[in-house]
């Protein structure tokens, strides 16, 4: 008998904290940890006494015999993590809880800058407002006028256990000390050097918005674009609400194969009907009930070991009703298995799985993984993509012992009215903040933001988040990120290198409304939160989200302007 | 030398923490436990344990546990010598009583008191050597509305039915969550393993709360009963009963059968539908399950004592036991046989209100007072007014209704005393504490849980660890305290009481006709004891004169203290067996369907049913990490999110605009709380949850971690001068509240087409 981790798991770690046998990994402390799918409870160590399903913020534990058929796997999957070299380090499990002790001599409290109210800008103002004895002042700022950034608009719709990680995010937001200033962008209503006349410091935590490029002819066809804009689009991201995709099928092509492809192609090829019942956007619903998309091919570049989406990720889409899962392996991939990763093998064991037993081979709409393919070419016509060439790839070998696809030369056509490409997020620039172009982040040295040219630590300036490491990690993943970001600002604070600001709070204030009229408290989110969550419920749904910037500012503030 | 060089050392042992009794497997290098398991080959517990048990290391070594005692000098605690904090408690203790007299010192006896080996042995003592009428313990806020039903019904207040949970067809839990609280008055550890176990063999588990706990998620079928309305929903299930002819009454015989039914004929579900919250179908269908099953037990816990009906509920759950013909049947609601309780000897017949209290005219139940009306002997001058406190493994402050009002008084006492590990929010205001040694460097047996074990499975675990020279057992502080309030002074022979205890039961066995060892030479029994301790030879004379015992040698079968020692898995006796003929104190030896006391009360419940209702009511909350008010010092046992959360329902705090982690006011008749609110889809609109136990702050205070995770105490709220009429028992759940977030922040209403 064991408990589980199945797939909600957002890695917060809060269970290594309550586990009195140190028996789920990897732990933050461990090397592991950034780069792990999710965390695993060893079935060998673990005593059964279910202090973690106490603590999970998405329920993403259970014991054994609460399994289901559909989540058994996972029993598997938590034992095959300990086949591997699990380096674990010393058993640290209250590092999560016991901050270390910040003696500051400067009056007042300590005021901090976080831009972006997404996971990685909660859990850095989570780690500033826990610090006992230590008075600190937080504003968070984002863009747009609702908080949580991806939890909001990058978790699929069908995936509502993961976001209730928000619930979190929302105790976060209600400390003494916290000011949450929506639809405030720094940058056009504030300025880098705005945020630090007023704060200690500032941190970024922006995420990465942008996408990287195929770099094919024919990418600037018309119904060839990037996942995230799709992501976003379904989500009810207010700056692609009135985007259009060319639904009328039969085919769509999804280019790359992480998590972000696999959650594209299943909402490509769920049931409208099902998603109905999610809190996908009204428009993109709509849109998708008249979709004539019966195939929706993804496309890996590699084997399936290399495959980027996670395992559970995988599962999810494999317990899906309502449409045809296929794979299509390489044929030197029939049978073969010399991964020496736990996770990755079970990954290709799944996948040859269900290459042989593909499921529900009947339904009207299919997803095809295929691997070992790269586009060269979205083909078109009149503007407009018709198709994709791709190669097949080789695998070989590569310098640094890595996998890598080499074309072998043979190509296809796949005819194909939609192409979505997801090969991987990048940063975007923050005005007046550095930015290394070459690899789509802040530079930074744990979280320190380093100065362009002397790569020496800017003063008050940190980062957290994808923006700080790149796209990497799960959504608790980035509290242990903030933990050393919050860390490295604590010790410049403690030993007098952050600047005092030269305006106070009152100021702050003053500027954000001469600004921004149509900024948003956090008490404006909770009208609209309600507003949202009344309006689903008619509905049999989590929530109906509002996605127009003016009548989210309408009904959050109903008289106008804020005064 | 790292302790981790040390030789680990495997010790078992019972999990003293709560009341589900788990064989634990212990690692130790040297006295730092390194590992904690449950026991794969416990008898009863076979490898379960919870994650306070997992804790049970980290609770005993906890750094701000009391080493030496702390006596009160120039204003602050201070530590002192055991000979100085003695000597300082006879000073205190014969002040007060030489000045105000006897009933001036008051004894509080927390829940933890009923989970150490010494309390049984060595309380009764210093009990009857304070000679105080003003004896108050945890009991009075938790289940003695249990015992004086039963009391009532069967003429004996220890004779308490549990249900044959391994066995039973058909399980009725009304207001107990043992999925988080391992269960209460039916010992049974997994609760939750064998709850699945009734499902896996056809059975089926209902539950009645308020709240959607997580023993009514994994439960057949939940209803969602408005808080405190337990009686009328009983009541309705008797009138179906009776209106549909489904009695079916079992061996035993009864007296006032048609007095019953005519006193409940109102009560048809049609009519207390409303009141419970619950459709009239399903209370019927309640009422024609539990009659048809096969075997059926209906079982209720905390939430059906802490109301103002919680006796007349507890008398309607034993009713519905009775009239389905399932009390002391196999997978009914059978009677455990106590190992230590020798069957020769027959309890004594069950009283109540022989004295009454001296402000409020509270009635006596088991020699105790409610504990709801301690504060008011306190801070309410006149003759007999109480001038000292003795506290025993209690935290009154957080634990008893209107703990503020008692903080506030506990200032006003010439002298208290306080028996407790830790500095907290009651021992905070103490002359002096003694504190007992670790839990490990004593031996443990569940004198008291072994009355409510659903399976007899006899086990004793000695001590792991050996005491410290200089550090007085639990057993020498309480004898040692009986030597003192018996005027025998601070130096008086303690050891010499104790051993007196010992011969006195073998002088008795020898002279009662019954036992086993009847007309034998007390010295000869006493020779022959095995036991290396007081406590454990005390312990070997019960358990050989019990009813599996040795006999001292006439039933070689028999269990002695050696046996056990040497297996700590226990020996299994079976299970339950009917044996109700020999409980029965009436002197008819007849079950009273009808006592005579809840006449009045199911009249006033009639009166009351139409009553309107408050817009909010408070109820508790369970949480498997949490064990009332003292484990909140384990940073394995605080972490994650902050528990102490005022849930409400979602629509409810739509409603009103509280969103996650809001601070709310919470107003009650007595006090205010604030706190995060947590809107939650498991309570039904109008109910309000908070934990209890929690408000860990006070001058003086040494528990770090959980000053750290304070939270706010429910008893902040609790009402002491509501209590139930019958037992007195403090009123926790279904308390009048009122709802305010804190800000009056900017946010307009749901437009009320949104509305749900």
């Amino acid at each position: 008998m064991s408990h589980v981790v199945t797939r909600a798991c957002c890695s917060d770690a809060t269970c290594v904290a309550a586990c009195p046998v140190n028996c789920i990994h990897p732990t933050q402390d461990e090397p592991g940890y950034a780069t792990s799918e999710m965390l695993y409870i060893d079935p060998e160590a673990c005593i059964d006494c279910g202090a973690c399903v106490d603590v999970c913020p998405v329920d993403a534990i259970m014991p054994d015999y609460d399994l289901t058929s559909s989540t058994q796997v996972y029993a598997d999957l938590n034992a095959r993590y300990f086949l591997g070299a699990v380096a674990a380090a010393p058993a640290k499990a209250e590092s999560t809880m016991q901050r270390p002790p910040i003696i500051v001599t400067e009056p007042g409290p300590l005021r901090v800058a976080v831009v972006g109210s997404g996971p990685a800008g909660c859990f850095a103002a989570e780690e500033l407002l826990a610090h006992d004895g230590l008075a600190v002042e937080v504003d968070i700022f984002d863009r747009l006028p609702v908080p949580w950034g991806l939890v909001r608009f990058g978790v699929a719709p069908d995936h509502q256990d993961t976001k209730s990680v928000a619930r979190l995010f929302a105790r976060t937001a209600a400390r003494r000390g916290l000011h949450m200033h929506l639809n405030v962008e720094v940058g056009t209503h504030l300025t880098h050097a705005e945020l630090l006349a007023h704060h200690h410091a500032v941190i970024y935590a922006v995420g990465a918005s942008g996408d990287r490029r195929m770099e094919v002819p024919g990418e600037q066809f018309s119904g060839s674009h990037s996942a995230t804009e799709f992501v976003a689009w379904y989500n009810g991201h207010p700056d692609f609400a009135h985007h259009t995709f060319d639904l009328s099928g039969p085919r769509a092509v999804v280019v790359g194969n992480g998590n972000v492809a696999l959650d594209v192609a299943r909402v490509l090829a769920t049931d409208p009907q099902r998603l109905a019942r999610t809190d996908i956007a009204d428009h993109a619903l709509r849109a998708l009930a008249d979709s004539a998309i019966t195939d929706v091919v993804v496309l890996g570049r590699r084997g399936p070991e290399q495959a980027s989406f996670t395992v559970p990720e995988l599962l999810a889409l494999a317990d899906s009703s309502g449409y045809g899962l296929f794979v299509e392996l390489g044929e030197d991939h029939a049978a073969r298995s010399d991964n020496r990763d736990p996770i990755a093998s079970m990954k290709a064991d799944l996948l040859r799985d269900l290459a042989v037993h593909p499921r529900n081979p009947g339904a009207r709409r299919r997803i095809v993984l295929r691997f070992q393919s790269a586009p060269v070419e979205v083909l078109g016509g009149n503007g407009r993509v018709l198709g994709l060439r791709v190669v097949h790839n080789e695998l070989i070998t590569g310098p640094d012992g890595r996998i890598v696809g080499r074309p072998s030369g043979a190509t296809e056509e796949i005819d194909c009215g939609l192409v979505l490409r997801s090969i991987g997020f990048r940063g975007r620039p923050m005005p007046g903040v550095p930015f290394d172009d070459a690899r789509g982040l802040i530079p930074n040295a744990g979280g320190r933001v380093l100065d362009d040219v002397a790569a020496a630590p800017l003063p008050g300036v940190y980062t957290t988040g994808w923006i700080k490491r790149g796209p990497s990690g799960v959504i608790g993943t980035n509290r242990r990120c903030a933990q050393e970001t919050v860390r490295a600002l604590l010790d410049d604070h403690s030993t007098g290198r952050l600047p005092s600001p030269s305006h106070d709070h009152q100021d702050l204030t003053t500027l954000i409304r001469e600004r921004q009229p149509r900024e948003l408290d956090y008490t404006a989110w909770k009208t609209i939160d309600i507003h949202e969550r009344a309006l689903g419920r008619q509905q049999q749904r989590p929530r109906t989200k509002l996605v127009d910037v003016d009548q989210i500012v309408r009904i959050a503030a109903p008289t106008g302007p804020l005064s | 030398m790292s302790i981790m060089n040390l030789t680990p050392l495997t010790a078992h042992r019972i999990c003293p923490l709560c009341e589900s009794t788990c064989g634990l497997e212990l690692t130790l290098h040297g006295d730092h436990v390194t590992a904690v398991r449950g026991y794969d080959h416990d008898r009863f517990s076979a490898g379960y344990l919870c994650p306070k048990g997992a804790n049970l290391g980290k609770l005993d070594e906890d750094p701000d546990r009391l080493r030496n005692p702390l006596v009160r000098r120039d204003g602050a605690l201070r530590e002192a010598s055991w000979d100085q904090a003695f000597d300082a408690v006879e000073v205190g203790l014969n002040q007060v009583r030489g000045r105000y007299g006897d009933d001036a010192v008051a004894f509080y006896r927390g829940n933890p008191s009923a989970h150490t080996i010494a309390a049984t042995p060595y309380l009764r003592p210093l009990a009857l050597a304070l000679n105080s009428r003003n004896l108050y313990s945890a009991s009075t806020a938790d289940q003695i509305p249990t015992q004086v039903a039963c009391g009532l019904i069967f003429g004996n207040d220890i004779a308490i039915p549990v249900p044959d949970l391994d066995r039973t067809d058909f399980l009725l839990i009304f207001g107990a969550n043992p999925a988080e609280s391992n269960g209460s008055l039916c010992t049974a550890p997994n609760f939750n393993g064998r709850l699945r176990a009734i499902q896996a063999r056809g059975g089926k588990v209902v539950v009645v709360d308020p709240r959607r706990t997580r023993t009514a998620q994994a439960a057949d079928s939940h209803l969602q009963i408005r808080p405190a309305a337990d009686a009328y929903l009983l009541l309705g299930v008797v009138q179906v009963i009776f209106e549909e002819k489904l009695v079916t009454l079992c061996g035993a015989g009864v007296r006032h059968l048609d007095a019953l039914a005519d006193l409940v004929r109102g009560f048809a579900p049609e009519r207390v539908a409303d009141v419970c919250g619950i459709p009239a179908t399903h209370i019927r269908r309640l009422a024609r399950d539990l009659a048809a099953a096969p075997s059926a037990a209906v079982y209720g816990r905390m939430g059906t004592c802490t109301t103002a009906h919680g006796t007349v509920s507890n008398w309607l759950i034993q009713v519905v036991n009775i009239l389905t013909g399932n009390l002391d049947r196999p997978g009914g609601a059978m009677f455990p046989r106590n190992p230590i309780r020798p069957s020769y000897r027959k309890s004594a017949r069950f009283t109540m209100a022989r004295w009454h209290s001296r402000v409020r005219h509270l009635p006596e139940v088991a020699g105790e007072f409610p504990v709801a009306t301690l504060a008011d002997e306190i801070d309410t001058p006149g003759d007999g007014q109480v001038k000292a406190l003795i506290t025993y493994a209690g935290n009154p402050v957080l634990s008893t209704p209107n703990g503020a009002r008692l903080a506030a008084a506990l200032p006003q006492l010439d002298f208290m005393l306080c028996i407790d590990p830790y500095v907290n929010e009651t021992t905070s205001h103490a002359d002096v504490i003694l504190p007992p040694p670790r839990t490990l460097q004593a031996g443990h047996f569940d004198w008291s849980l072994a009355a409510f074990m659903i399976r007899a499975v006899v086990r004793y675990s000695p001590p792991v660890l050996p005491l410290p020279a200089d550090r007085p057992s639990e057993a020498e502080i309480l004898s040692r305290l009986a030597v003192i309030a018996a005027g025998n002074g601070a130096h008086g022979d303690a050891a010499g009481l104790r051993e007196n205890l010992v011969m006195r039961m073998l002088t008795h066995a020898a002279a009662d006709p019954g036992s086993p060892v009847y007309g034998r030479d007390p010295h000869e029994l006493r020779g022959a004891l095995a036991g290396r301790s007081d406590v454990e030879r005390h312990l070997e004379v019960m358990l050989r004169l019990g009813p599996y015992g040795d006999g001292f040698g006439t039933d070689p079968e028999g269990i002695t203290l050696t046996q056990l020692i040497e297996q700590p898995e226990g020996v299994d006796k079976g299970p339950m067996e009917p044996r109700l003929a020999e409980l029965i104190g009436h002197p008819d030896g007849l079950i009273d369907l009808c006592p005579q006391e809840v006449i009045a009360e199911v009249v006033q419940l009639e009166r009351e049913m139409s009553s309107p209702q408050p817009e909010f009511v408070l109820i508790g909350r369970r949480a498997l990490r949490s064990n009332n008010s003292w484990m909140h010092n384990i940073p394995n046992l605080v972490a994650g999110p902050d528990r102490c959360t005022l849930q409400l329902s979602i629509v409810d705090a739509d409603a009103l605009g509280i969103c996650d982690g809001d601070s709310v006011v919470v107003r009650s008749a007595v006090g205010e709380v604030t706190v995060a609110a947590e809107p939650t889809t498991d309570l039904r609109t109008g109910v309000v949850s908070l934990p209890h136990g929690w408000g860990h702050r006070g001058a003086g205070m040494a528990q770090g971690v959980a000053e750290r995770h304070a939270g706010v105490s429910a008893n902040d709220l609790t009402d002491h001068s509501v209590v139930d009429a019958l037992s007195g028992n403090a009123v926790f759940n279904g308390v009048p509240v009122t709802i305010e977030p804190v800000l009056a922040q900017r946010r307009r209403a749901v437009p009320s087409a949104l509305s749900p």
